[in-house]
């Protein structure tokens, strides 16, 4: 659909609710595998305002499949609820007016924190301390109304178990055996951390899912992935995106920014250490890679696939290597307190 | 028959020709960042057109060795000893890359067994299956090489 035909539909779109306003300076802001993301001002007459539109791909262009009519329902009870995150504004639940399912929010002006990091805008220091908060301000929320469909495990054990056995059926369905993915599942089984009270999850919580306003606000975008689960699954993939992703901001900060997270939260330092996240890095992974290694097989099995599939085997390799070196490193560090133990 | 040039070194004229030639006519986002995948995924076939015929005999090797080793000191279950006799009974010994291919992934499924067998102990076999399976791994990382992730 080009930038003319979404105007039009933006207009008809806005007009059925009530909101009848001119569209301009549609434009896509970023980038992604499952969604299209634009800028647009909607002028009432009255107002401006500037306004997000995120939109799946269309024709089903995606390498990963999420819910939008369900992220349209988690930040309307995010919203509800006083977190920090943008307010939703009207979504079009089964794409039969903007071409495919969408939601409208509001415009959050100022940068990610990637990008503030990035500019020397916040130091890393501080940019970590903006992690924790945003981390704790969501796991505080009381999940008893969020939606249904976004409840999963009844406890933590059962959560836990998803988790591996995610890992374990990501294996299972592909066209060879993977003995790195079977030692990271057995591994994950026979290690499990101090249990937490399940929360909500963002589920994709890295610093470009943070916006940072200049008056030193915290607002938290792209709730496609967002489940009740255990709350260092957000602060594992923190971790992870920062290893790909530089600057690692709660890498680099990891033991302040635990202690902060301990204090807004109330959580134990039995639950929250450097290496109970680490744990999580590899636990949450398999989301990153699932439906890309079914690519890898479906290329071996001779369907045609996008080339960015078969590009994507080097990041898997690589986090792969990253992976095996984290328990490695855990086991390392559990030697060296056992000994200690031992010695004491 | 030719032989030389060999594989590697003909997807590196290739590789030349595609960033030399067709890379600064490219003017679209879209296919530059396609370029650039392909040109990394060549890359990865340089080194693998190379080395992974013998690293898979090797790896091959190592681990149905540590199996049996394993099997025979009672080390590990009956499923690890299934999984050498299906490698036996379905191993085509060949050096066609497609032979080879389906020997490792016979000998794949082996090396799996062993290590969730093991996983949180210090035997022998425990140490022999992680490093093996650390080789694997650093396998993938030679096939990478330099590597910038170019956007979608």
């Amino acid at each position: 659909m080009d930038a003319v035909q979404l105007k039009s539909r933006l207009e008809s779109f806005l007009g059925a609710r009530d909101y009848p306003a001119e569209v301009s300076g549609v434009e896509q802001i970023v980038g992604g595998f499952s969604q299209i993301t634009y800028k647009f001002h909607a002028n009432t007459g009255d107002v401006v305002e500037t306004l997000v539109l995120r939109s799946d791909r269309p024709g089903g262009a995606t390498l990963t499949l999420t819910d939008r009519d369900l992220e349209y329902q988690v930040i309307k009870f995010l919203n509800d609820a006083g977190a920090p995150v943008p307010l939703v504004r009207w979504a079009d639940r089964d794409g039969s007016e903007l071409g495919t399912r969408s939601l409208i929010s509001d415009f959050v002006p100022g940068s990610n924190l990637l990008q503030a990091t990035r500019s020397g805008q916040l130091s890393s220091a501080d940019a970590a301390l903006v992690v924790a908060e945003a981390a704790a301000a969501i796991h505080n929320l009381d999940t008893t109304h969020v939606p249904q469909q976004i409840r999963g495990a009844a406890d933590w054990e059962s959560y836990i178990d998803a988790q591996i056995q995610a890992w374990r059926d990501l294996e299972a369905r592909q066209v060879e055996r993977m003995p790195v993915v079977r030692y990271l599942a057995a591994w994950l089984d026979a290690n499990r951390p101090e249990p937490m009270e399940l929360t909500l999850v963002h589920g994709e919580f890295g610093i470009a899912n943070l916006m940072v306003s200049d008056d030193g606000g915290f607002s938290v975008i792209d709730w496609e992935y967002a489940h009740v689960g255990d709350p260092r699954m957000d602060l594992g993939w923190c971790l992870q995106r920062g290893g790909q992703e530089p600057p690692n901001v709660l890498g680099d900060n990891l033991i302040v920014a635990c202690e902060r997270y301990r204090e807004l939260t109330g959580a134990s330092e039995a639950a929250i250490n450097p290496a109970a996240l680490s744990y999580f890095v590899i636990l949450g992974s398999w989301r990153a890679f699932d439906q890309i290694v079914d690519g890898f097989s479906a290329i071996s099995m001779g369907a045609n696939a996008p080339l960015l599939t078969a590009y994507l085997i080097s990041p898997w390799s690589l986090s792969c290597s990253a992976w095996l070196q984290l328990t490695k490193d855990l086991d390392a560090m559990k030697t060296s307190s056992s000994q200690m133990e031992v010695s004491a | 028959m030719m032989t030389q040039p060999s594989v590697a070194r003909l997807i590196e004229v290739i590789r030349t020709q595609l960033t030399e030639t067709i890379g600064p006519a490219l003017t679209d986002d879209g296919p530059r960042s396609a370029l650039g995948m392909i040109d990394h995924l060549l890359q990865t076939i340089q080194t693998r057109s190379e080395r992974e015929i013998d690293w898979m005999v090797l790896q091959t090797t190592d681990i149905i060795d540590l199996a049996r080793s394993a099997v025979a000191s009672g080390d590990v279950s009956s499923k690890v000893s299934d999984a050498v006799d299906a490698y036996e009974a379905n191993r085509t010994g060949g050096l066609a890359a497609s032979q080879v291919t389906s020997d490792y992934a016979h000998a794949a499924a082996v090396l799996s067994l062993l290590l969730e067998e093991t996983v949180g102990t210090s035997s022998d076999t425990a140490i022999e299956a992680r490093d093996l399976l650390e080789r694997e791994v650093q396998w993938g990382v030679d096939v990478v090489g330099d590597f910038v992730l170019v956007a979608p």
